[in-house]
C-alpha cells in the first residue's frame, strides 16, 4: 500500500492512501506509524478513496495508527470509502469504532 | 498460451492423479510424475480426457488467470512434486474449479480475486455477490495460509509493535523450505442454487469452538470469520479445522 501525507486545510494531516489494505501490504502501515510521530500533528485524517481492498488486518491496522493518534493526544478519522471497501467497513459497523466522515 | 506452457491432463480413472502420458507436455514427462498409459481399445479412449488443469510453476497472475479460465484450473509443479490433493479429482469430477498452490506462491499474489473473477466470467453473476465472494474467500485463504499452513497463532497483535512482530512472524514462515512448500486448496463447486468455495490447508488443524466470536479489548481473533459469516449464507469447517467451505447463493 502506498501512501502520501499532506498538511489539511483545518490543522490536520491528511494521509491518502492507494492499493489494498490488507496483511502482505502491512509494511506501509508501520512507516505510517513512524511517519505520525515524527510529524508532531495531534490529529487525523485518513482518505481511503483511492483503497481498493481492505480485509479484516485491514481494518486492524486502521484500528493501530487510532491508538498512535491517540497517544499522540489527538484523534483519527477515516473518509472516502467506496465499493469494496465501503461494504466491507458497513459490514462490521466500523463507524461505531473509528470516527468516519464524508 | 497452452503451447508456451505446460499443461496436463490429469487421468484420476484408479482414483490416483496421474498425468497422461498422452496429453503432457515434453516438460512434465521428464520429471517423476506418474504418468498414465491410456488403455486404448478399438481406438476408443479409456482415459479421462476432461477436464484439464494447467500446471504452473510458480504462480504468474497471467498462468492462474488462463487456468482459470481455459482449463479447469491450475496446480503448481514444486520441484519434483504436484502439488494436488484429493479435493483435485472430487472437483474435476464435479465439472469444478481447483487451485493446488504452495503456501509461499498463494501469499504472493491476489488470489481471491483471481478465483473469483474467474468465477464469474463462467458463472455470470454481478458485481455484488463477487466482492462479498472476493472478501470471504480472502479472509479463509489468510486463515488457512498464515494460521493454518505456517502455523501462526492469531492472538499476540494487540499493539502496532506486535503486529509489526506478528508480520516479521509471517515473512519468516513464507521463507521456511518446509511450511512455504505446504499445500493451500481452493475449490469451487456449483449448482443452479448454490456456490460453494472451500479452502483447505495441510496444517494441524485447530478446534474451531475455540475461536472467539466476539471481540473485546485486546481480543484479535475471530474477526475473520465473522466477516466471512456476515458475508455468506453459512459456512462450515471439517477436516480436524483445515477445511473451511463458504456457501454463496446464485
Amino acid at each position: 500500500m502506498e501512501y502520501r501525507i499532506v498538511p489539511g486545510n483545518d490543522g490536520r494531516a491528511v494521509v491518502y492512501c492507494v492499493g489494498r489494505m490488507t496483511l502482505p501490504t502491512q509494511a506501509g502501515f508501520t512507516r505510517i506509524a513512524d511517519d505520525m510521530r515524527t510529524n508532531g500533528t495531534r490529529d487525523w485524517l485518513f482518505d481511503l478513496s483511492d483503497v481498493e481492498f481492505i480485509d479484516s488486518a485491514g481494518m486492524w491496522m486502521l484500528l493501530m495508527v487510532r491508538s498512535v493518534a491517540k497517544e499522540l493526544g489527538g484523534q483519527l478519522s477515516i473518509t472516502g470509502a467506496t465499493g469494496q471497501v465501503a461494504k466491507a467497513l458497513d459490514l462490521v459497523s466500523f463507524e461505531d469504532v473509528i470516527r468516519t466522515e464524508g | 498460451m497452452s503451447g508456451d506452457h505446460p499443461t496436463a491432463i490429469l487421468c484420476c480413472r484408479d482414483g490416483d492423479v496421474e498425468l497422461c502420458a498422452e496429453g503432457t507436455s515434453a516438460l512434465l514427462r521428464d520429471r517423476d510424475n506418474p504418468i498414465a498409459q491410456c488403455p486404448r481399445q478399438g481406438g476408443q479412449a479409456r482415459c479421462a480426457e476432461q477436464p484439464t488443469v494447467l500446471v504452473l510453476i510458480g504462480a504468474e497472475q497471467e498462468l492462474l488467470l488462463h487456468g482459470l479460465g481455459h482449463h479447469h484450473g491450475c496446480v503448481e509443479q514444486l520441484g519434483d512434486h504436484l502439488l494436488s490433493g484429493a479435493n483435485l479429482i472430487e472437483t474435476l469430477k464435479r465439472d469444478g474449479l481447483y487451485l493446488g498452490l504452495s503456501t509461499s506462491s498463494a501469499y504472493g499474489v491476489e488470489l481471491a480475486k483471481l478465483f473469483t473473477q474467474s468465477l464469474g466470467g463462467r458463472l455470470g453473476f454481478g458485481d455484488d455477490l463477487r466482492d462479498n465472494m472476493e472478501l470471504a474467500l480472502h479472509e479463509a485463504l489468510v486463515n488457512g495460509l498464515i494460521h493454518g499452513n505456517l502455523g501462526i497463532p492469531s492472538t499476540g497483535r494487540e499493539t502496532l509493535e506486535l503486529f509489526s512482530e506478528y508480520c516479521r512472524a509471517v515473512e519468516r514462515g513464507l521463507g521456511d523450505p518446509d511450511r512455504g512448500s505446504r499445500l493451500i486448496e481452493v475449490f469451487a463447486w456449483w449448482n443452479e442454487h448454490h456456490i460453494d468455495i472451500s479452502v483447505e490447508d495441510d496444517g494441524e488443524g485447530y478446534d474451531p469452538s475455540a475461536i472467539g466470536s466476539t471481540t473485546s479489548n485486546g481480543r484479535t481473533s475471530g474477526r475473520g470469520l465473522q466477516l466471512i459469516g456476515s458475508l455468506t449464507e453459512g459456512y462450515r469447517i471439517t477436516q480436524g479445522g483445515r477445511r473451511l467451505t463458504m456457501r454463496f447463493r446464485r
